[in-house]
């Protein structure tokens, strides 16, 4: 058996969310800011609160950012 | 890229309303005779009681189905079709295909919402992610296939359901005595 190959996902901007609802309104937030930052995937990789990734995008895509610690409901809805 | 993956067939995912799901409670694949109907009510994980407000049909080319199960918490206001975040992300991004990464018993490891249509990796590690570290890592599971499931239903939220069979990758003969028991005491037996 070949060994398998890593992980097949670019380097991409990731967040961490409660769900694919929350990664909906943080691209609708970075949109409101001017940022480049698409949506393209939220995977859900574990079982506690915070199980959900929002993966971006765009121009303004930064592996590193650290917009912010945690996402609160005074983020706002859509 | 197409794998006979054996299913018991009806099976469901059941997805829920994110701003009212708690921690313990989760989105789920289950394999069970019946697919859920509109007005059933089911756990999520915890004692509270979901009721199912909508299922889609998704069909694999030999005809086995796939349903999706939208669940909102028993006696809380639903919210109206137009405002779920499926179906505004499918008007946006049309290809929107859903895949689920479940091993060969059926457990459910990851899942993934993908705006872009993309299925998954065959022949890649899955990667896991530490939400207290922020940092994203190879687990060791790796994707072995997958097959592909059509929405049926013109009200269906996913263009597509790419379900893929994820395997453990054991590295050496050392690590597969681990999870093999048998092997173990077969060595201690005949040195």
């Amino acid at each position: 058996m070949s060994e398998p190959l890593p992980p097949d996902e670019p380097v991409l901007e990731s967040h961490a969310a409660t769900s694919p609802e929350q990664c909906g309104r943080m691209e609708k937030r970075f949109k409101g800011q001017g940022l480049d930052l698409k949506l393209v995937a939220t995977p859900q990789k574990g079982k506690g609160l915070l199980s959900f990734l929002c993966l971006f995008k765009g121009k303004d895509a930064d592996p590193e950012a650290n917009r912010w610690t945690t996402y609160t409901e005074d983020d706002g809805d859509d | 890229m197409t794998a006979m993956i054996k299913i018991f067939s009806p099976t469901y995912y059941a997805i829920a309303d994110g701003d009212t799901r708690i921690e313990g409670e989760s989105e789920q694949l289950t394999w069970t005779w019946n697919h859920p109907e509109v007005g059933d009510r089911l756990s999520l994980g915890l004692a509270r009681l979901w009721e199912v407000t909508a299922v889609h049909q998704y069909r694999r080319e030999d005809g086995t189905a796939l349903y999706v199960a939208y669940m909102a918490l028993v006696d809380t206001k639903v919210k109206p079709r137009a405002e779920w975040f499926d179906v505004r992300r499918l008007l946006e991004s049309p290809a929107t295909c859903l895949n689920l990464y479940a091993n060969r018993d059926g457990a459910l490891h990851q899942s993934s919402r993908n705006f872009l249509g993309e299925a998954p990796a065959t022949g890649h590690f899955l990667s896991q992610f530490d939400a207290e570290t922020r940092k994203t890592s190879a687990s060791t599971f790796w994707t072995t296939g997958f097959t592909t499931f059509t929405s049926t239903d013109p009200s269906a939220t996913f263009d597509k359901i790419h379900l893929a069979r994820v395997e453990e990758y054991l590295e050496t003969d050392e690590d597969a005595s681990v999870l093999n028991p048998e092997k173990v005491l077969a060595t201690a037996v005949h040195p």
